[in-house]
């Protein structure tokens, strides 16, 4: 693990003014670490994860991405700036195919870096490389799952974000998934795991979160959340907590 | 040939317009606008340089037309690309960013009227024509006649058809333009420009559109209603060809055309104006996604 690559402090978000979703919450995520957000229907993780990515209005808090200053930043400029993000649903374009895609995501890289990116991205992918020529709106779910992680993968991000990168898929096709998520957390990027998957996240999550009603109830250590009893309780408690538990609940 | 060269001047206009419908995601009824100051501003441009050149409006080789008109017509598609994309950024830029849909397509009527007005307050309604010559229409085989502007025209339309299939295609930015128009948010996410994308969309479907315009001034004549007359065709060859497809917008404007043309030879000169009006309809009841669109 090294430095912070993604520092969120005081954010304050939600779709319209005065109705915040997420409110007040901190957070930090390091180069090769996977930090994992729990949390029940409504707490606020997509919320949270799209305001990081800049699809969603930030009234209060900063955003630091390698310490650059993002808080007010497109999300074009912060997809530019290393900051990766594949949403939940609707995460590829139907109509183009699995190439155009990654050349998509190249584009953010140097010209003669283009190429080679792809053919590294098709080899850490060989699922997608059977299917290059094939439009994304005829892959299996699973496929396009992968597809997003490798358009989002190729421009070499400092930071990726995921929402529910598991959600819909067989658990044969799960297992894939977080098996290239290790793969690419070893390279060094710091991912952001929103997940309803609760054990198999804890399976690769160094630090994890959870959120309940917009806030922090809990931020500290994956391992300390593996007693399934211990996020319930976290769950269904945090409406009367003072203040968020940090390490062992 | 008449039905071909009327399918090539709609196809050119149903482009712009499918591009802006697909990107934007609203029906822009000033684009026949568009197709008039086009025409316009190359009728200027035009006789400026012969103005200033003695001998540019004499006919080039077997043409009706000067090299005046061909180079006002490649100044006016640059000049009326930026005039699109100034009514975007001038009225629908703040309506969008407001998200009402609907009012958009009102101030587009409402653009569409007082862009004619004023052509009419500067023009007045009579007729410019960007040459006087005659010219005699030659049989090139299988009973049909035409006349070497009408080549030239269709080859130009051909041209600039192919380039922008090329650019839509192959290139990184025909790739950001159907990301765009499929799904903002995620091209945004992807670290597509958006608003750089609508303003190249709006910007090539200016540009289109005067080119049509220069078609149409050559062929026919220059009026300020000369566009608002072809807006149901347009609609008709973009929704016939599948709202957002380049190549239906093409197919669907030959199609329309040659319907046109099928109509005043089978039926009469009278029904040519409804024909459109049949065709849309036909379309939206049968296969509302037309030839070549995606389903929703």
């Amino acid at each position: 693990m090294t430095k912070a690559l993604l520092q969120m402090n005081d954010v304050v978000a939600g779709y319209e003014k005065g109705l915040p979703i997420v409110r007040g919450v901190s957070f930090t995520a390091s180069g090769g670490e996977i930090v994992a957000i729990f949390g029940p229907n409504g707490a606020g993780k997509s919320t949270f994860i799209k305001a990081a990515a800049g699809l969603m209005p930030v009234s209060n808090g900063s955003m630091l991405l390698n310490g650059r200053d993002i808080t007010q930043m497109p999300a074009h400029l912060r997809a530019r700036a290393g900051l990766a993000y594949v949403p939940q649903l609707h995460n590829v374009f139907a109509t183009l195919t699995v190439l155009d895609h990654l050349k998509i995501g190249a584009a953010l890289l140097p010209p003669e870096a283009r190429t080679a990116q792809i053919d590294a991205s098709l080899t850490l992918f060989p699922d997608l490389a059977r299917q290059r020529q094939t439009l994304a709106g005829r892959l299996s779910g699973g496929q396009r799952q992968l597809l997003s992680i490798a358009r989002a993968v190729l421009t070499q991000p400092a930071v990726l974000l995921l929402d529910e990168p598991s959600a819909g898929l067989s658990p044969r096709m799960v297992e894939q998934v977080f098996a290239q998520l290790v793969k690419i957390r070893d390279e060094g990027i710091a991912i952001v795991l929103v997940e309803q998957h609760v054990q198999a996240a804890l399976a690769i999550a160094e630090r994890a979160y959870v959120f309940v009603e917009g806030e922090i109830a809990y931020d500290g250590p994956a391992a300390a959340l593996r007693n399934k009893s211990t996020l319930a309780a976290l769950y269904l408690s945090h409406a009367h907590r003072p203040a968020a538990t940090t390490g062992v609940p | 040939m008449d039905g071909t060269l009327a399918g090539a001047m709609i196809a050119l206009g149903a482009i712009g317009v499918t591009l802006t419908y697909s990107v934007l995601q609203f029906s822009n009824f000033a684009h026949g606008e568009l197709i008039s100051i086009g025409a316009y501003i190359t009728y200027l441009i035009a006789a400026a340089i012969s103005a200033a050149v003695i001998g540019s409006s004499e006919a080039l080789a077997v043409f009706s037309f000067g090299w005046n008109v061909l180079l006002a017509g490649g100044v006016a598609m640059a000049l009326t690309g930026f005039l699109a994309w100034g009514l975007d950024w001038l009225l629908f830029a703040r309506l969008r960013a407001k998200g009402m849909a609907i009012t958009l397509v009102m101030a587009s009527f409402g653009a569409s009227m007082a862009l004619r007005a004023m052509l009419e307050l500067v023009f007045s309604s009579r007729p410019l024509y960007y040459t006087q010559e005659l010219q005699i229409a030659r049989a090139i085989g299988a009973g049909i006649l035409v006349t070497p502007d009408q080549l030239l025209l269709v080859a130009i339309t051909a041209t600039l058809v192919g380039l922008l299939y090329v650019m839509w295609a192959h290139t990184a930015l025909g790739r950001a333009m159907r990301a765009v128009s499929e799904n903002p948010a995620l091209a945004q996410v992807c670290g597509i420009d958006v608003p750089r994308v609508v303003r190249v969309t709006w910007y090539i479907g200016g540009a289109l559109a005067s080119a049509a315009g220069l078609m149409l001034g050559l062929l026919v004549q220059v009026r300020p209603q000369m566009g608002f007359e072809m807006l149901l065709p347009l609609f008709a060859a973009a929704i016939l060809g599948g709202i957002g497809s380049v190549p239906g917008a093409l197919c669907g404007g030959l199609i329309v055309g040659l319907s046109q043309a099928a109509t005043v030879q089978f039926i009469g000169a009278e029904w040519r104006a409804g024909v459109a009006f049949v065709i849309l309809l036909a379309v939206l009841l049968i296969r509302p996604n037309g030839l070549f669109g995606r389903r929703s």
